[in-house]
């Protein structure tokens, strides 16, 4: 049978495992969803697209 | 290889990382540029086709700069992200499964109506359109739009939550090994 302490322990490593996988998937959203905003405005927006298609030519 | 860095996981990465940018581009789009043709249509609508044909250097054209190659990317990698997880223990498995499935249903409805519309409420199309027509195909690409939203995010949530899980137990592999 487990002790109080033992059930304190695991119930501390479990809350912290859960909040680490909720701040690592907000900080993963946060990130890849700016650099897609900023991206998209980028390519949309500025002579970058240009740029890269004459400097970079597939065919 | 069932590793930290297996190929299964490596491509779900790989997939959630796409998903985001299309995301933060297609919020870009929505908050930012739809609102400039679906506003009032069809006034806005043809406004807005007149504006882009008379000045091309300001035209944004998200379909042939921004789309045109993550759309394609992302449904790519959600059939590899189906594919390579087939082989993974079913707690991982099912949300890898609805992150994918999601996302393709998505991609696929995206190629057969989204884009042709976009195209013919953008291009010279809207001219030869009466305005009802225009008026009611502009309220449904934005409505559907929202839906195709909440799709997009509910699969995004699940990759999400796939990362997290790891594919395979170590205790299980190894117990897979010693069985060679």
């Amino acid at each position: 049978m487990k002790s109080l302490n033992d059930e304190k322990t695991d119930r501390e490593t479990e809350i912290f495992f859960a909040v680490t996988i909720v701040m690592s998937n907000f900080l993963i959203f946060s990130a890849t969803t700016a650099i897609g905003w900023f991206f998209y405005r980028l390519l949309t927006q500025s002579n970058l697209f240009e740029v890269l298609m004459n400097n970079f030519r597939f065919v | 290889m069932t590793g930290k860095f297996s190929i299964a996981q490596i491509i779900l990465w790989l997939f959630v990382i796409a998903r985001g940018i299309t995301i933060g581009g297609g919020l870009y789009e929505t908050f930012v540029v739809m609102p400039l043709w679906s506003l009032a249509p069809p006034d806005s609508v043809i406004a807005y086709h007149h504006h882009n044909a008379a000045n091309p250097q300001f035209a944004i054209n998200a379909g042939g700069r921004f789309w045109m190659f993550f759309t394609p990317l992302v449904g790519l990698l959600s059939i590899a992200t189906l594919l390579s997880g087939w082989r993974t223990r079913p707690k991982h498995r099912k949300w890898r499964i609805t992150g994918s499935v999601l996302t393709l249903v998505v991609v696929v409805f995206t190629f057969v109506w989204f884009v042709p519309n976009i195209i013919l409420l953008t291009g010279k199309g809207v001219l030869a359109m009466n305005p009802d027509e225009v008026k009611s195909l502009t309220n449904w690409w934005v409505r559907l739009n929202w839906l195709r939203a909440v799709f997009y995010l509910t699969g995004w949530l699940a990759a999400l939550r796939a990362l997290s899980i790891p594919p395979k137990v170590r205790e299980q592999h190894l117990n897979e090994t010693n069985n060679y």
